[in-house]
């Protein structure tokens, strides 16, 4: 051939290195080192914690020694009658919410996405507004608004009919009903996708059957979205039997705890116990084992029910005629409702002394408080610890998951496989119990970790891992492989491909998902509440505290400078991410599938 | 210029077990040769071409790319993609939609050892060369996916030739174009192939393309090559009828050979219903074996039914369904219990479905096989292998 080679030859001249031989073991750990590197480190990080609380749950629970196993831990738990009190309030809490929330996700859902009501634009701003509060910043505001005494809602009442009522706020019903309004926006994103794919001309068919609307919803609408219903059923009920934040402020004062308020008594009142504390931790990753297995079948069911469609689809709405107004007042009063302890907090953060509103405490609205807490050295160290670890989790997490998705899809073998298991495995760990996992290891495995903010890194990175997979999943799998093989026949090797085709292109997806565990870290509670320690400390658990045992004010005050921190993080993020948006066009597109 | 032996290669699917997707392909192409894989889907074509580029690592046997070994099983010598300096079109074309059209193509010649990369300069002269030589010079700046199918097409060809490998190779390049396209992309790669005189080996299952293209075709059929030969050969002289039926889709009508005959000798073959035809012996015949004649579309002319009685030996059909093509005119003819499809001058004549006509197989233009039907392809590949 006359043509000259500007690509190095294979295995021409000194420059490209001798071709390597391999025997087929050799490359086989060649071609999988990477995965093999991926399963040690998320290994390490996730393994330890799980076996840990395992051996703790079995061991003596005042010591650091594992050596004598006994059952004494779960004796002593499951003959205590106030322990079984807690598990069947946990039950009792864990259904009612989710009944309740997803009763109120489920016809806001319908009334937005399949009828005609007034205002119904406004719902999704709402929801969506609240969402950026965390859920113990929620409670606070709950709290102000039907709490005792100064609660908002009962002067307004007691106003109004001259009675003395007071709203019963100290009550498990108290406890489901702000556990289901904290959970809300979430369900409510999970059953509208059903509601709208869920197909019109079938209830259209029914009704030229001669169905009467009733008939219509039970026998038509309501099957169909069930798979999605009972997916939100489950999920809610995990959220609650996990959930710490309402449990410890409306539980707590009301005498009743449930699993997780009882795993933080054991640590935090009195001689930590953490057998007692281990064991309850198993109790509850056992029932949320039960919920994840239910709700993953559900959802397998629901995406077998949804209807793919072009983009032409619109179903019609159903129209309500008068009944519209009263529906309108449904779906924008529950989320007007849903902000309002929001705004409790606000008006509260511009008081020196707590006031529930009136006309005349307008005169001492002050901006004072927040002046005093800014300049308090210990709320600033945890506002700066909580953005820098939560952007640390934030990268470390889709930097592994990322990569993590990338091996799984590419290729799928045993190693591939169990790292696929390992990042799933801390979804069966709700925070507080990993947070204790994590604590326990710190102190049996003596590394240094314990009493630094690396634990608390440690700790959120585990908890998000299943998180950053499912970004990761469902970036890989939009990516077309020849796109990458494209670049190795062209002369790339693996890094290169890595640098140039990979990351650039699943860049959309990693900065969304970094952007959901960021958002996260800084919500969290239960997961960083016995990891956050003087020095080290995050904002949350400072909150927590300050609530406790500080004055209302002061907490409102730190509790909205959090979250305009973390919006504000968010959004300079997402600016700066959007420049190089645009520097990539259309990144997140991939080429089409062949045939 | 390239050469692989026995190649195999099985994958495991999960619904089918294991699959021997090549199994025992072995070939050479010359330097400065169009070769081309031609067979039906999930023959292993693409597995072949992949392991040539590197992306597929075969189970065993021996690629040879320019003297050069590039694997060997039995070495154990594996040189991986990226260092094999090839050209390659992907059939989804792979344009990375984060880079422009230049980009793109400058890509090959940004990475690779640094020691031999070239100056700025010298760079961008070959991609502007690369784009020009593809007429894609005024789409430099486009971001790649704002460009239509048959750009990104151009693009792929363009980005696959930039850094003058020695080997380019097409994986169906045309198969995601449009029908009109796929005329033009398809003279549009013949002139870029000899232009550059580069060895490219094509994969392809539609036949015409293989034709038109090729120096060579290899005809593949369950990871086995059945055939090797020019277009010429495989068109005209199949060794079987799978290749007979895939190449031209030709009638394959089931027989007697009434005599011995040597290769390319005129033989008589008893049809049924005494009717015979004559036709020339792909091999050598044994009076009495079963065989299959070869009744290319073209080679069958009608002629209006002939007076008195219709059994004189000539073969009658009733015409069951006709699609016109301007030029000409294909009709589904039932005869002999079978349904054979011809090709006739639209024109005079005018069939509709029922009528009848006597067909006239023109002597000498059909070929005459022994009926492998009934044995495996594999087998006679293995036969192959071991002669
Ligand atoms: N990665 C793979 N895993 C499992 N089976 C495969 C894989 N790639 C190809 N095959 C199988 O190997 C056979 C040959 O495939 P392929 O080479 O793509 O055929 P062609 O390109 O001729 O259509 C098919 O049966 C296909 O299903
Ligand atoms: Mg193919």
């Amino acid at each position: 051939m006359t043509v000259t080679t500007t690509r190095p030859a294979p295995a021409a001249g000194p420059p490209s290195r001798p071709p390597r031989t391999l025997t087929s073991v050799g490359r086989r750990l060649r071609s999988r080192s990477l995965s093999l590197f991926l399963l040690l480190v998320v290994g390490l990080l996730v393994l330890p914690p799980v076996v840990i609380l395992v051996m703790s749950a079995f061991a003596d629970g005042r010591t650091l020694r594992y050596s004598e196993f006994t059952w004494e831990n779960f004796a002593d738990v499951l003959t205590d009658e106030h322990a079984w009190m807690s598990i069947k309030d946990t039950v009792i809490f864990g259904v009612g919410a989710a009944l309740t929330v997803v009763t109120v996700a489920t016809i806001l859902a319908w009334l937005v996405e399949r009828t005609n009501t007034p205002g119904r634009r406004a719902v999704y701003a709402l929801l969506i507004i609240s969402f950026a509060v965390p859920t113990f910043i929620q409670g606070m505001g709950w709290l102000l608004f039907l709490g005792p005494g100064t609660g908002l809602f009962n002067s307004v009442v007691q106003g109004l009919t001259g009675s003395d009522f007071e709203f019963p706020i100290y009550t498990m019903g108290s406890m489901i009903f702000v556990q289901a309004m904290t959970m809300l926006p979430v369900i409510f994103l999970l059953i509208v996708p059903a509601m709208r794919s869920a197909d019109p001309g079938l209830e259209e068919a029914a009704a030229m059957s001669g169905a009467s609307r009733v008939q219509t919803i039970l026998k038509i609408t309501l099957p169909l979205i069930r798979p999605a219903v009972l997916a939100a059923l489950f999920l809610s009920a995990i959220l609650t039997i996990e959930s710490f934040e309402v449990p410890a402020l409306i539980g707590s004062p009301a005498r009743i705890t449930v699993l997780s308020t009882e795993i933080f008594a054991e640590i935090r009142s009195g001689v930590a116990d953490y057998g007692a504390a281990s064991a309850f931790s198993i109790i509850m990753m056992i029932i949320t084992i039960a919920g994840l297995i239910n709700y993953q079948r559900a959802t397998a069911r629901s995406h077998r029910y949804a209807t793919v469609r072009g983009k032409a689809y619109r179903p019609s709405r159903v129209d309500l005629g008068r009944w519209k107004y009263v529906a309108a007042v449904f779906a924008v009063g529950v989320p007007l409702l849903k902000v309002s302890p929001v705004l409790m907090i606000v008006w509260a953060s511009f008081l020196e002394r707590y006031k529930p509103p009136s006309l005349s405490a307008f005169g001492d609205l002050t901006t004072a408080t927040y002046a005093a807490v800014a300049r308090d050295p210990e709320v600033v160290r945890s506002l700066i610890n909580s953005v820098v670890l939560g952007a640390g989790a934030a990268v470390a997490v889709m930097v592994l998951a990322g990569l993590a998705a990338w091996q799984l899809v590419r290729r799928r073998n045993n190693v591939t496989k169990s790292l696929d298991f390992i990042m799933a495995l801390p979804l069966v760990m709700p925070g507080l119990v990993l947070g204790l996992a994590v604590l326990r290891t710190s102190l049996t495995i003596p590394i240094g970790l314990y009493g630094t903010e690396y634990i608390i890194l440690i700790a959120l990175v585990i908890h998000y891992l299943p998180y950053g997979m499912r970004y990761g999943h469902a970036g890989v799998i939009s990516l077309h492989p020849e796109l990458e093989e494209a670049a190795s026949v062209a002369g790339a090797n693996p890094t290169s491909v890595v640098r140039r085709i990979l990351v650039p292109l699943l860049w959309p997806t990693l900065i969304a998902g970094g952007a959901f565990v960021f958002l996260a870290t800084i919500r969290q509670l239960s997961l960083v509440v016995f990891l956050s320690g003087p020095g080290y400390e995050v904002a949350t658990p400072v909150l927590f505290l300050r609530w406790q045992y500080g004055s209302i004010t002061d907490a409102a005050a730190f509790a909205l400078i959090i979250v305009a921190v973390a919006c504000l993080v968010l959004a300079s993020f997402s600016k700066l991410t959007a420049g190089m948006a645009i520097a990539n066009p259309g990144a997140n597109r991939a080429t089409p599938k062949s045939k | 210029m390239l050469r692989t032996e026995n190649l195999f290669k099985t994958f495991t699917a999960q619904e089918r077990g294991r699959v021997a997707a090549v199994n025992d392909v072995s070939f050479h192409v010359p330097a400065g040769r169009f070769f081309t894989l031609l067979g039906p889907s999930g023959c292993g074509k693409t597995t072949t071409l992949r392991c040539v580029a590197g992306l597929e690592h075969p189970d065993s046997g021996r690629i040879t790319i320019d003297g050069v070994d590039v694997y060997d099983r039995e070495a154990g010598l594996v040189v991986p993609a990226h260092r094999r300096a090839i050209g390659m079109v992907f059939q989804s074309y792979a344009i990375w939609p984060h880079m422009t059209a230049w980009e793109n193509v400058e890509f090959p010649l940004t990475v690779g050892p640094r020691k031999l990369r070239l100056p700025a300069a010298q760079r961008s002269r070959l991609v502007a060369e690369a784009l020009e030589m593809m007429h894609m010079a005024d789409l430099r700046k486009r971001s790649a996916t704002q460009l239509s199918g048959g750009q990104q097409q151009r693009l792929a060809l363009a980005r696959a030739i930039v850094g003058k490998p020695r080997l380019l190779l097409l994986d169906e390049p045309l198969s995601n174009l449009d029908a009109k396209l796929r005329e033009q992309m398809r003279f549009e790669i013949k002139r870029l192939q000899t232009e550059i005189e580069i060895t490219a080996i094509y994969v392809t299952h539609d036949q015409g393309e293989a034709l038109g293209l090729s120096d060579e075709i290899a005809i593949m059929c369950d990871g086995v090559i059945v055939q090797r030969g020019t277009p010429d050969d495989i068109y005209n002289r199949p060794q079987s009828g799978f290749v007979a039926d895939f190449v031209g889709s030709a009638n394959l009508l089931p027989g007697t050979a009434t005599e011995a005959a040597d290769e390319d000798a005129p033989v008589t073959v008893a049809l049924g219903g005494d009717v015979s035809v004559v036709g020339s012996a792909s091999g050598k015949l044994v009076a009495g074996e079963a065989v299959v004649l070869v009744v290319r579309a073209e080679a069958v002319r009608t002629s209006p039914l002939p007076s008195g009685s219709a059994a004189d030996g000539s073969l009658i059909g009733t015409v069951r369904s006709r699609v016109f093509l301007g030029e000409s005119v294909d009709l589904l003819v039932e005869t002999l219990g079978q349904e054979l499809r011809i090709r006739v001058p639209a024109g005079a004549t005018q069939y509709q479905p029922g009528s009848r006509f006597a067909l006239n197989i023109t002597p000498g233009r059909c070929l005459v096989l022994r009926d492998d039907r009934a044995e495996a392809p594999v087998d006679e590949a293995a036969e192959r292998a071991l002669a």
